[in-house]
């Protein structure tokens, strides 16, 4: 039996490469949310460059879920990548999508409903400052929210409104931190802070530490931890990584590689967010990310801050740290999906 | 309207009556620039209550909007001028107003009031706008929405500190180091080019004057100096993603001025600024934001500090 429209039920998508989620909300008048059910989705094997093969499956399962229990009144796809007027991917390299997809169009004309792809960061945004929005406390105030996981990415609400710039505001991972600093391809730049702070490069510099100290013949005094056990198993493999498990017992157990690796990465986001400071002196700036809750990190990461940023600046920001960053993504798409007009608010 | 617009610079206070009409800027007109002796307060403040009382005789009506180097709180009290002794909690409302009676006194950062008046004469339908004004130091400001983005105690936009190098650099006005005023302002030019060791200048403008003396070497100064300001503004970029990016002040106007390059291209310090831009920002983010040069000259000061109390009556 179909439900009745006015109960609105949202299609919300979180689009991760290994695992992402698809759940189904009711939104009454209010905004407020009722999730109705949710699942698992593990579509890397439907990943292709142009992503087309990965949106004939979402639609396949929506389709599917949706005939038999529900009628959809919106899509909202949350996602990492360039995303251009909340409808083409321009590329996601997160996701594996290299060539440029409008999903949008894609998906609305095949679940014949209204459908918006939304940044990943917005959506966290979004959830983090979900109960102050439109108080007086967001008025004339700029609100920050900065991703430290696998990737690098930052969301900014002035006054009360996201900030999108001329499309694509937000891009810290792109901020030049070390002039000298390693390339990465996929920014197609040096030193970026990406290439200090994200996991997969932390991992790699862990990698390529070691294998550094092995060329030097440097004798460790810390071969047996598991961290450095570990790594002596995996640095010849030329795809292997570091899980932010791993790279958490390095630090854990004091290993000099994990230290030295995140104490840099601390530094250079604390580089960052003085440039964010100077730039927007935003009333409160939000930490997100497993990085973030590698043991220390966040203070050292603010002790840095601090140390760059000018006091009359620097005292009247407030940080705090995230709980659940894919908690917020959900929450703050949720919200998303409840505004009538979702063109006005992206 | 007649508005009796001033700038304090590091060096000087330019001042002038701006005519504006209908919320639109028009004209100047009685432009002056007075040099600063020292580096006192007292001075600063001499010179400014000269100014009123000569503009006022000439027909300005009772608006005054200050452009000032240093930091300005959401009050409009100058909270600390770095450069200056002295210049500390000052408000120019009261000290003005106490002096002529009645009078609408806006005061803001120099680098916000030339951020506005870019933005207003050439930009205004840009959403987001960033303007960086190149001086003794190095100021901006941030233009949100058609507004001046303040930040939650006034402290948004100053570009000139931003960090952009791990390495030493000369102690900065906020008391660090690493600040790309430190390395891309006249202040840092001209400490650049003495580090050369060929000739040694006292200040800027003296550089500017003996630029045939040394032309090549100081192009290479203007170049490098431009190049990390186009650093910075790259992280600016990166982070806000403006439709348009404005660069003016007075080390603009000399190298356009000096090299004979009135003209963007080829201008060694616009090269550099271009240069650091490419390196240090995302293709897109570079491909959706347009760079030029400030139309204002060094009236965008003025002309912004009398827009903006206009725009507050």
């Amino acid at each position: 039996m179909k439900k009745h429209l006015s109960a609105n039920v949202y299609c919300i998508v979180i689009l991760e490469k290994q695992n992402g989620k698809i759940v189904y909300a009711q939104i009454d008048d209010s905004g407020n949310s009722t999730i109705l059910s949710e699942e698992e989705w593990f579509p890397s094997k439907y990943i292709e460059e142009d992503g087309k093969r990965l949106f004939e499956e979402l639609t396949r399962i929506i389709n599917q879920t949706s005939e038999d229990k529900y009628i959809i009144n919106r899509v909202l796809v949350s996602m990492p990548g360039t995303i251009i007027n909340n409808s083409i991917i321009s590329s996601s390299s997160r996701i594996g999508i290299k060539q440029s997809f409008d999903a949008g169009q894609y998906l609305k004309k095949e679940l014949n409903t209204d459908v918006y792809i939304v940044h990943d960061m917005d959506c966290m945004l979004m959830g983090a400052f979900k109960e102050i929005l439109y108080t007086e406390a967001t008025l004339n105030k700029t609100l920050c929210y900065i991703l430290v996981d696998e990737g690098v990415g930052s969301a900014y609400l002035i006054n009360g409104m996201i900030h999108h710039g001329a499309g694509i505001a937000g891009y810290i991972s792109r901020l030049v931190v070390e002039k000298n600093g390693t390339y990465l391809e996929a920014l197609a730049a040096h030193g970026t802070l990406e290439s200090f702070v994200s996991r997969p490069c932390i991992s790699k510099r862990c990698i390529e530490r070691y294998e550094s100290s092995i060329n030097m013949r440097r004798r460790s005094i810390q071969s047996e931890s598991k961290f450095r056990r570990f790594l002596k198993a995996i640095y010849k493999q030329s795809s292997a990584e570091l899980s932010y498990e791993y790279i958490k017992l390095g630090v854990d157990e004091e290993d000099e590689i994990a230290v030295n690796v995140i104490e840099e990465a601390s530094r250079y986001l604390g580089q960052a967010i003085n440039a964010i400071i100077t730039i927007l002196h935003p009333h409160e700036i939000v930490l997100s990310g497993s990085i973030i809750n590698i043991d220390g990190f966040y203070d050292r990461t603010l002790d840095e801050a601090e140390k760059l940023s000018w006091p009359a600046a620097w005292n009247n920001v407030t940080f705090r740290k995230s709980e659940n960053p894919r908690c917020e993504q959900l929450e703050g798409a949720l919200l998303l999906s409840s505004y009538e007009n979702l063109d006005e608010v992206l | 309207m007649k508005v009796i617009g001033i700038d304090i610079g590091g060096s000087s206070i330019k001042a002038g009556i701006v005519c504006i009409e209908k919320g639109l800027f028009k004209k100047v007109y009685s432009e002056e620039n007075l040099p600063l002796r020292t580096n006192e307060f007292i001075e600063i403040k001499e010179k400014v209550i000269e100014i009123c009382n000569k503009k006022l005789s000439e027909g300005a009506d009772r608006f005054v909007g200050i452009s000032t180097a240093g930091s300005v709180d959401n009050t409009g009290t100058v909270i600390s001028a770095g450069n200056f002794n002295n210049y500390r909690n000052v408000s120019w409302k009261e000290i003005i107003t106490k002096e002529f009676g009645k009078m609408s006194v806006s005061t803001i950062n120099d680098g916000r009031a030339s951020a506005w008046g870019e933005y207003s004469v050439s930009n205004p339908k840009a959403k987001t706008h960033i303007h960086a004004v190149i001086g003794t130091g190095i100021g901006g400001g941030v233009i949100h929405n058609g507004e001046l983005l303040q930040g939650d105690s006034g402290q948004a936009g100053y570009i000139g500190h931003i960090k952009i190098t791990a390495d030493k650099t000369p102690l900065c006005s906020c008391g660090k180091m690493g600040c790309v005023e430190t390395l891309a302002s006249a202040k840092g030019i001209l400490a650049k080019y003495n580090d050369l060791g060929y000739y040694k200048y006292n200040t800027f403008n003296e550089l500017i004057d003996n630029f045939n003396m040394d032309k090549n070497r100081i192009i290479n100064v203007f170049e490098e100096s431009g190049y990390w300001l186009g650093v910075a503004l790259g992280n600016v970029m990166n982070v806000l993603n403006p439709q348009c990016v404005t660069v003016g002040g007075g080390v603009i106007l000399a190298t356009l001025h000096c090299t004979n390059k009135y003209s963007l291209e080829n201008n060694p310090y616009m090269n550099g600024v271009e240069r650091g831009i490419h390196y240090a920002t995302h293709r897109r983010v570079e491909a959706t934001g347009s760079v030029i040069c400030g139309v204002l000259g060094n009236n965008a000061g003025i002309i912004g500090a009398a827009n903006l109390v206009v725009a507050s009556k």
